[in-house]
């Protein structure tokens, strides 16, 4: 299928082989989007990179949520638009920290016009679907970049527990979602801890 | 002071992290006792096994950039299967990276560097070269 086709090719029914879920994993993964290396990039399908390459010396960030709700507040909004329909991402982040080294190598870059790739991963793996593992791992902020929308420091905060919640936005998408998969949901996974190495 | 190449290209995995496993801490000890000559500073602070790894990066930088270049790197970011197995920037050798693009000669691209051609080989011929499908 092309970016451009209009007309739809699949069904809506019911996966009846597996369960759906709802919610995300405690753990996400944060990219610089300017340490992409977009030469490398290579799509699997349409919706679907097949790695997220890096340039030399860069690495992922591991992104740890508390809490029984993970990055409560991750969403994808579609709205009509006068050329075409577009997708606003946007990730949450309740951060328990309130430290110099946050501020310093987390939210200033932010502030000062950083922009984020980030992964979730679903609890839905979709492992017994014919693409097994596709629908494990979501990319936000790869067509535009998530940028810094708002962030709030309260200290008498009951969310945060006087930390931080940050809240990243990535717009003009112009596609609903795309997927990180390396072929199947253990080499994804395995791409996506050893990113937290610098290579 | 030289550093064999496994050792050099052990410093270079541990670099720019934050946060290490207690074997990693104590692996960072023994490299700094052996190579900067003094144990990790004894202090509460928590960046000190992170300063003792980036004091090694900087003294070996030279050494660690020889030993890169002439290795393969697998880029990060990118996972090869081959024969069963998953392979890193982490984890791939040499021998793996090496056979792997034997077979598949047009994934290079998803290499940051590979060695340069060895003293006597020669370039392959064109009928000798490998299918380059995946």
């Amino acid at each position: 299928m092309a970016s451009c086709d209009v007309l739809i090719s699949q069904e809506i029914t019911r996966n009846c082989s597996d369960s759906y879920l709802k919610g995300l994993e405690q753990i996400g993964w944060a990219f610089n989007r300017s340490e992409i290396d977009f030469d490398k990039i290579e799509f699997r399908s349409e919706n679907e990179l097949s790695a997220l390459p890096l340039v030399s010396g860069a690495k992922a960030y591991k992104i740890y949520q508390a809490g029984n709700k993970p990055f409560n507040g991750l969403q994808t909004e579609i709205a009509a638009g006068d050329i075409a329909a577009t997708a606003t991402n946007t990730v949450q982040l309740i951060v328990l920290d309130d430290s110099p080294e946050l501020s310093a190598k987390f939210i200033d870059p932010l502030m000062n016009g950083g922009e984020l790739v980030f992964v979730a991963e679903s609890k839905y793996k979709g492992l017994k679907n014919d693409n097994a593992g596709g629908p494990a791992f979501k990319i936000y902020g790869y067509y535009q970049g998530l940028t810094i929308d708002s962030a709030t420091q309260d200290k008498y905060s009951d969310d945060s527990l006087g930390g931080w919640v940050i809240s990243l936005i990535e717009e003009n998408v112009p596609k609903s979602a795309l997927y990180l998969n390396a072929g199947s949901y253990g080499a994804t996974k395995a791409l996506l801890e050893a990113a937290l190495t610098a290579a | 002071m030289e550093a064999d190449t496994g050792t050099l290209l052990r410093i270079r995995a541990l670099s720019g992290r934050q946060g290490y496993s207690a074997a990693e801490r104590a692996e960072i000890e023994d490299l700094s006792v052996r190579l900067l000559g003094r144990p990790v500073r004894d202090c509460p602070c928590p960046d000190r096994w992170g300063d003792a790894v980036t004091e090694m990066a900087i003294r070996f930088r030279s050494q660690i950039d020889m030993a890169t270049a002439n290795r393969y790197n697998l880029a990060n970011g990118v996972v090869l299967e081959y024969e069963g197995r998953y392979y890193t920037h982490v984890n791939i050798t040499d021998e793996v990276a090496q056979a792997y693009l034997e077979k598949y000669p047009n994934r290079a691209r998803l290499f940051t560097s590979v060695p340069a051609r060895t003293k006597g080989t020669r370039a392959r011929t064109k009928a000798e070269a490998p299918k380059a499908e995946q």
